[in-house]
């Protein structure tokens, strides 16, 4: 098949010849027939010969009109005008050899110039730019907003259960305190109430024991610093504490206890530095009448005596040249005597069995110098010494027989020395019943008595007046012929500052002397603490500059060891104490009249 | 024009702004919270309020700046106003946030408005350095004129082919009808260029027109009498074209990087509208 394509615009190329079966039409440049027309394929029909005549086969997805009719296939007669999208292709019948002549007429405005045929612009391009801000718009404000505002409605426990819902750590604020950590994957555990700040019972459901900060009872918890936990415990800024510390927060009542409507005895202090009351301790004093009573008396005040009732001189103690000890001459230090506790904070008691019965031992029998009386309690000791001496008649008793045949036998001895002066103390059982002149007439049991009472007077009076306990204790004289004397009770004080927390083991770098002069103190009457001055050689207030910024929780607490717990209040049904303490809005009576 | 919004006004709202931010910054350094700081201290509150309303009316500043001749202020201000009232956020927000990040829908909201900013500062950038390095590219010509010429040398190619054997022809023919610049997103912004040639029924890259011009030298050298003449006219021609070409892409490449940025800030501006609505809703919902 021979065809002549003619085209009716073109300047530079007016016909062409083709020679073959199929003619393509399209816009690629390969095609016999090229449409410049961007809104066509490459490869738009293929015209072929079919018999006598042509026919227009289209691409899967094209059409054409002939004749004003859109068809995909139709066979074509001379005199058919083709048209391709505007585009007019007229089959006339050859001649000159060719078997059809083909009329190219291009629809002007189709064809595309070359600017346009490819978009040069990132506003031709539709871009995702729209979905894009809707996608992320409403990821985001389902996330974030739908799911807590659902869960408000339904509860979030519903929520969380439905599949790819993340916990609640997506609107956590900030790093919860350690021990709330685990909390951090449910909000509703504390937010209880919706656009409500947590509220105490949130809080106390958990820490029902922290004490109230104050005698309730007294001052009533209708005040404004307990109503809200969240005054001084802020979370989700820290993981190491969530407690204010700074000293305004104390201070704006403890700058003036009256002004803020409290009776109390405590002095006002705003920052401890510049303006903190110097310091009182707790002071024992026995009364026989009520026994221990405590009385709070200022560090530099003229009766500061501590009325402890023991006899301990300090100074000696701690001589730099040394004390005699069991193993001869010993240098005391401080922690010989005084420990920490387990957990640094006071001292542990100091006790005679632990630290002062290795040299003040209490024998009472040269010749038997393992045996001690009891430390603690008199009538215990006459009963020690008493049992010891029936034991030692009673037994000498027998072995006076005994020793009668086979001559004395001799009592163990601890020393043979003996102070100039003293005749040599019997040894035998026999002589010590001649020595203590029991009448040789009298029954057994008399003479028992007579010897042990007269070895138990010696022994005891000896302890009590004159070598043992008067040492360090006060001895009277009792009335009693059991127990004739009477030891006056001891209390050391334990603690002196109850209301301030000192850590000993946070000082342990420090020398003991820097705060106590116990070297030089000569009398236990004489009160070893230190004032405030001593503490400010290193801690300064709130706002130092050269000294430790120290505020008031540095040494004192806030919730109080004798106060009654807050969660308590709730359970005992204080009324008046929870509708404040809890700061709910109406009491249940204002609420009845309502009705 | 292209740098005047930065200095607009003697940079009145660079200076307003710069007041804002160092402001800000005193406050926050001087305000002791009884906790760490953050967004709910009554500071954080504060600027938390600020700069919410900030964002809102920078998103219709956004708006706003685009509505040219109308209203009061002028458009130029209004940019001015936007660029820097922005960039001033990135100080308000950051004090806002006391510095505390998580992974959360807080500093989810944190992070979109950073990268608002900073796509934001790259159109700044964008604004101030493409519009002149293209001028200079088309040697101020504009897109269309340098179309023209184009054109008029493929006119002047086609007529010179027909002179030419029918295989030449359909060359350059090919090579003009299969030229292609811009396309789509990445073709424009790394200037592909994904033009095509058929060369003895099989269709080639073409790229930068290289092998078409390659190709019509080969035939030249093997060109004799006339048609040499002819030849060494066309390669010529064509190689004016090819120099068009590279221009018209380079341009669209630095036109595509020039509005690249309003893909992402327009976007995540939205973004962070709905953020920003969680964040604000969930924190007092769990107050």
């Amino acid at each position: 098949m021979r065809l002549l394509i003619r085209y009716i615009q073109s300047r530079d190329k007016a016909q062409h010849e083709f020679d073959g079966s199929v003619v393509t039409i399209g816009r690629g440049t390969d095609q016999t027939i090229q449409i410049a027309d961007n809104s066509l394929p490459l490869l738009h029909s293929k015209l072929s010969v079919s018999g006598k005549g042509l026919t227009l086969t289209v691409s899967d997805g094209q059409s054409f009109v002939v004749n004003g009719q859109t068809v995909k296939k139709q066979s074509l007669i001379d005199g058919d005008v083709v048209e391709i999208s505007g585009h007019k292709l007229k089959i006339l019948s050859g001649d000159n050899g060719f078997d059809y002549l083909i009329d190219v007429d291009l629809d002007s405005d189709q064809i595309t110039e070359l600017k346009s045929r490819f978009p040069s612009g990132l506003k031709q391009i539709k871009a995702p730019r729209r979905k894009l801000t809707w996608a992320l718009f409403l990821l985001l404000l389902g996330i974030g907003l739908v799911i807590p505002v659902v869960g408000l409605y339904v509860g979030m426990e519903k929520v969380r259960e439905i599949p790819l819902v993340p916990d609640d750590g997506v609107w956590l604020t900030g790093e919860l305190h350690q021990t709330h950590a685990y909390m951090g994957d449910n909000c509703t555990h504390c937010h209880t109430e919706a656009f409500t700040q947590t509220k105490n019972e949130d809080c106390l459901t958990c820490h029902q024991s922290v004490n109230h900060h104050f005698d309730v009872e007294k001052f009533g918890a209708n005040n404004q610093i307990s109503n809200d936990c969240g005054d001084c415990h802020k979370e989700h800024s820290s993981t190491d504490s969530i407690t204010r510390t700074d000293q305004a927060g104390c201070s704006s009542c403890h700058s003036d206890m009256d002004k803020a409507g409290f009776d109390s005895e405590l002095r006002s202090a705003t920052d401890f530095l510049d303006d903190h009351p110097s310091f009182m301790v707790s002071m024992h004093e026995w009364e026989a009448s009520k026994g221990w009573q405590n009385t709070r008396v200022d560090l530099w005040a003229d009766e500061l005596e501590e009325k402890s009732n023991l006899i301990f001189p300090h100074d000696i103690h701690m001589s730099e040249q040394g004390i005699d000890g069991m193993q001869g001459v010993e240098i005391l230090s401080c922690s010989d005597c005084h420990e920490p506790e387990k957990g640094g904070m006071k001292m542990k008691a100091v006790t005679m069995e632990q630290h002062c019965s290795d040299c003040h031992q209490l024998t009472f029998d040269l010749d038997q110098p393992d045996r001690v009386v009891p430390h603690g309690s008199p009538p215990d000791l006459m009963r020690t010494l008493r049992e010891y001496y029936a034991y030692q008649f009673l037994n000498g008793d027998t072995q006076t027989d005994a020793s009668k045949e086979q001559g004395d036998i001799e009592l163990p001895s601890a020393r043979e020395a003996r102070r100039p002066g003293r005749v040599a103390r019997p040894k035998v059982i026999s002589d010590m019943i001649v020595n203590a002149n029991v009448d040789s007439s009298a029954t057994l049991t008399e003479q028992a008595n007579a010897y042990i009472e007269g070895r138990v007077e010696q022994a005891a009076s000896n302890l009590f007046e004159k070598q043992t306990c008067t040492i360090c204790h006060e001895i009277s004289k009792s009335g009693d012929s059991a127990v004739p004397w009477q030891v006056k009770p001891v209390k050391l004080n334990e603690d002196w500052m109850p209301l301030a927390e000192f850590s000993h083991g946070g000082h342990k770098n420090m020398q003991c002397s820097g705060c106590h002069d116990a070297v030089n103190s000569t009398e236990s009457s004489e009160v070893l603490m230190p004032d405030i001055t001593s503490c400010r050689d290193c801690h300064g207030g709130e706002d130092s500059s050269n000294l430790l910024q120290s505020n008031c929780v540095t040494c004192h607490a806030y919730h109080l060891d004798d106060q009654p717990s807050m969660g308590a209040l709730i359970e005992s049904g204080n009324k008046d104490s929870i509708h404040n303490l809890l700061d709910l809005d109406r009491s249940t009576d204002e609420m009845v009249k309502e009705e | 024009m292209s740098t005047s919004f930065v200095s607009h006004q003697g940079g009145r709202y660079f200076w307003i702004s710069l007041a804002f931010m160092v402001l800000s910054i005193i406050i926050y350094a001087w305000h002791e919270p009884v906790q760490p700081p953050n967004g709910g201290t009554w500071y954080g509150y504060t600027l938390g309020t600020i700069g919410a309303v900030m964002i809102l009316w920078l998103l219709y500043l956004g708006k706003r700046k685009r509505n040219f001749a109308n209203g009061w202020g002028t458009t130029k201000g209004w940019v001015s106003a936007h660029v820097y009232l922005g960039s001033s956020l990135i100080v308000i927000a950051t004090l806002h946030t006391g510095f505390q990040f998580g992974w959360n829908i807080h500093t989810v909201a944190y992070l979109l408005m950073c990268l608002v900013i900073f796509s934001g500062f790259f159109g700044v950038y964008a604004y101030m350095v493409f519009p002149d390095a293209r001028n200079k590219v088309k040697k101020s010509r504009t897109r269309d004129d340098i179309f023209e010429e184009i054109q008029v040398v493929d006119q002047q190619l086609k007529k010179l082919a027909g002179n030419l054997s029918e295989d030449i022809g359909a060359i350059v023919n090919s090579a003009i009808d299969r030229t292609e610049f811009g396309g789509g997103f990445l073709d424009q912004l790394l200037g592909r260029d994904k033009s095509k040639v058929m060369i003895d029924g099989i269709i080639v890259n073409n790229n930068n027109q290289d092998v078409v011009i390659e190709n019509l030298v080969q035939k030249l050298t093997l060109a004799t009498g006339q048609e040499t003449k002819v030849l060494a006219n066309l390669v010529k021609e064509y190689g004016g074209r090819q120099k068009l070409l590279g221009v018209i892409r380079t341009d669209i490449r630095l036109s595509a990087i020039q509005e690249i940025w309003l893909s992402f800030h327009v976007p995540i501006s939205f973004g962070l509208i709905a953020a920003l609505a969680a964040h604000i809703v969930s924190v007092f919902i769990y107050w």
